[in-house]
Order: structure tokens, then sequence, then C-alpha cells
């Protein structure tokens, strides 16, 4: 149906470039690594991974999810067998809020989360 | 001379679909993390009020290509004239399975009004709107998924496209669907009664569609999500739908 339905991409009003995305660690993703997982339009899933090794990586993890919270993308992170929404984000620390006690706060190095960009009601 | 390169469908031109991966590539190169809606020919594009690219809301296709190269020009829907009367108050008819809307014109005399929903409509165009979704994108949702909820129910979810999870907090069952709002039912030994569909969609979705913006299990995996981690934003950000109506997709 509509599949069939060819596009030129310069009408999309964006620069098109053949190529593929090079971010952080994302040419060999340790699926061990902490980081946060985006829900994206064209990825389905798309994974940012950092080495909690390599300052220059946790310095751009620290910016990559100050800028989230900031453009009001909801974070859930997994403590035992719960999901929480993450409240904050402690630049200083390193770890999310989630309560306000300081059991309440997760390590950024210790865990995978989930970002959802704002929703809308349908 | 030589002749001209003839255009490549898939480098020249991309389906809805390739458009959409393409985009999320360039927008991540500028930390803009969740990609980039797609409009659709004949669909609305409703968007979060305060996302970045809410003027694709307003963007309209003036052409397209067949796949032979063959350029058509899509003629824009005119404008809905202006209508004289004001709607006073609408309700939904259990009975007859539609909306009953009062009117009123300039006069102030008021009139009523039949409005009809058409369950096959919705579908209709869902299927429309999903030529946007890479079908890659939503294999590595469904993997995603795979790794939030048991592999019971995970079956169960690629058998029918449908799982349940009992809320923790309030004890409600949320029975998450694929391409569909999700059912909020509440449960007791003799019995369930459902309390009505919710949806919800990251970013935005096609009007008088079931289809978001994301791919469908992406729409799963926010409402599970949001379920787990704030129940009571997932109320508050969702259309409650009440379940025999078509948005209700049931």
């Amino acid at each position: 149906m509509m599949r069939a339905v060819h596009l030129r991409p310069h009408h999309l009003n964006f620069a098109y470039r053949n190529q593929c995305i090079k971010f952080g660690t994302m040419e060999n993703i340790e699926k061990s690594l902490p980081g946060i997982d985006v829900l994206n339009t064209g990825y389905g899933d798309f994974e940012l991974r950092f080495d909690p090794n390599k300052p220059d990586e946790v310095e751009k993890a620290k910016q990559t999810i100050t800028d989230m919270l900031k453009r009001g993308y909801a974070i859930f992170v997994r403590q035992g067998t719960e999901t929480l929404r993450v409240r904050k984000f402690d630049v200083e620390k390193n770890v999310y809020i989630i309560g306000s006690t300081p059991a309440e706060e997760v390590p950024i190095t210790e865990t995978r989360a989930t970002a959802v960009g704002r929703s809308a009601g349908g | 001379m030589g002749e001209e390169a003839q255009p490549q469908v898939g480098t020249d031109f991309v389906t809805y679909a390739q458009a959409s991966r393409q985009l999320a590539e360039i927008q991540l190169e500028q930390q803009d993390w969740s990609g980039v809606p797609i409009p659709v020919v004949g669909l609305k594009l409703v968007l979060e009020p305060r996302y970045r690219h809410i003027g694709l809301s307003e963007f309209r296709w003036k052409e397209c290509y067949d796949e032979q190269g063959v350029r058509h020009t899509i003629e824009e829907e005119p404008p809905p004239k202006p209508s004289e009367f004001t709607t006073v108050n609408s309700w939904w008819n259990e009975r007859y399975q539609l909306t009953i809307a009062v009117v009123q014109d300039k006069q102030g005399y008021a009139q009523s009004r039949v409005l009809f929903e058409h369950r096959l409509a919705f579908t209709i165009r869902t299927l429309e709107a999903a030529s946007v979704w890479p079908v890659e994108a939503e294999q590595k949702a469904v993997q995603k998924l795979a790794s939030l909820i048991p592999a019971d129910q995970f079956e169960i979810y690629l058998l029918t496209g449908h799982f349940a999870e009992i809320s923790k907090r309030s004890r409600v069952t949320y029975l998450f669907r694929k391409g569909r709002p999700t059912i909020a039912l509440r449960q007791d030994e003799k019995s369930s009664y459902p309390l009505c569909a919710l949806c919800l969609h990251p970013i935005g979705y096609y009007g008088d569609t079931w289809a978001g913006v994301m791919c469908p299990t992406d729409d799963v995996i926010a409402h599970l999500l949001m379920m787990r981690g704030s129940e009571e934003k997932f109320w508050a950000n969702a259309n409650q739908h009440p379940i025999d109506r078509p948005a209700a997709g049931v």
C-alpha cells in the first residue's frame, strides 16, 4: 500500500547523509555496560552505553541524562524487582534520585535506564 | 555527454520507513534522542505540544514518486469551511454506538447531530500509518520488551500481541496490546470488569488511528514502564476511552 510511495529525502528539510551514526561506544556495544535505552522512532530502542572506567564517557553520559531530564523525558530505572521513575539527577554524586532518602538513589554506573520522550494522549 | 543517472529507490527515493530511520540517525548526532515523527499523506499528525519539532504537525507532502521514479503531485485538501454551528454538548450513546451532539446556530436555535465512528476506518487508517514504522525498529523494540517481562508473558505477546500485568500498587490489571490502547480492568475472584482503554503515545500519534509515531511495541514499552514506575502519570497523560468506543480498539 503506502510502502510503495517514495519520497525525496531533501523534502524532509533535513540534511541527508547516507551514513551510519557513530555515537560514543556505539560501534562495539558491550551489553554489560551501564547506560540508557531510548525509545526512538527510527530505531525502536536506541542504546547509549558508557564505560564507567572512562571519565570522558561518564561525563558525556551525565550531560545526556541532564539534557534528557531538562527536555521532559521520563527516565525509568530498575531497583530490585521494582521499576521506578527518576525524579532528579545528582550531577555531583552521579546518581539517579528516585525518592527523598539516600536509599532511594541509584548510581548511573550500576543500572541500565530507559528513557521515553514526552507523551501525548491518543 | 553521458546519460543522466536514473534516481535509485532506497537512495534518491526513500519510503516513509527509510526516511524515519535516516532522520533518526541524523538527529542522534544533534542529541535528538527520540528520532523524528514522519508525516503521512492523508493522516493528521498530532504531537505533544512541547515537542521541539511541533511544526511537523503542519507539514504537508507536495509530491511523491512511484517505484519507477515517476513524480506524482499530492493535492492538498482544502481547509474545511468554518461551520455556522457551535457544539453545545455531545455524549456517547452506548445502545446505538454513536455520538449524539447538540449544536447551536448563530440565532441560538439548537439542533441535534449524530456522529458515527467506524472501527473499520480506524483499522484502515492505522494500516496506512504503519508504513512509517521501520521493521528493524519493531524488532529491536520486541527484544527490549523481552528483557522487561517474564518469559511466559513474552511468549503470549509474541503469539497474540497481548499480555497482562497486575499493578502492585493499585491491583488494577492492565492488558497491554500491540497497536491498540491498553485496557485497565478491575478483577476479583468472581468477576472482572473493564475500567477504560488508556491511549498514550511517546511524542505523538496519527489522529483517528491507533498508531503512534513510534513502532507499536515501543508504545507498549512506554505504557508498561509508566504503569510500573508512575501509574498516576500514566492515567493522567493517557486519554481514557470508554471501552465500547471505537477508539478503545476492542
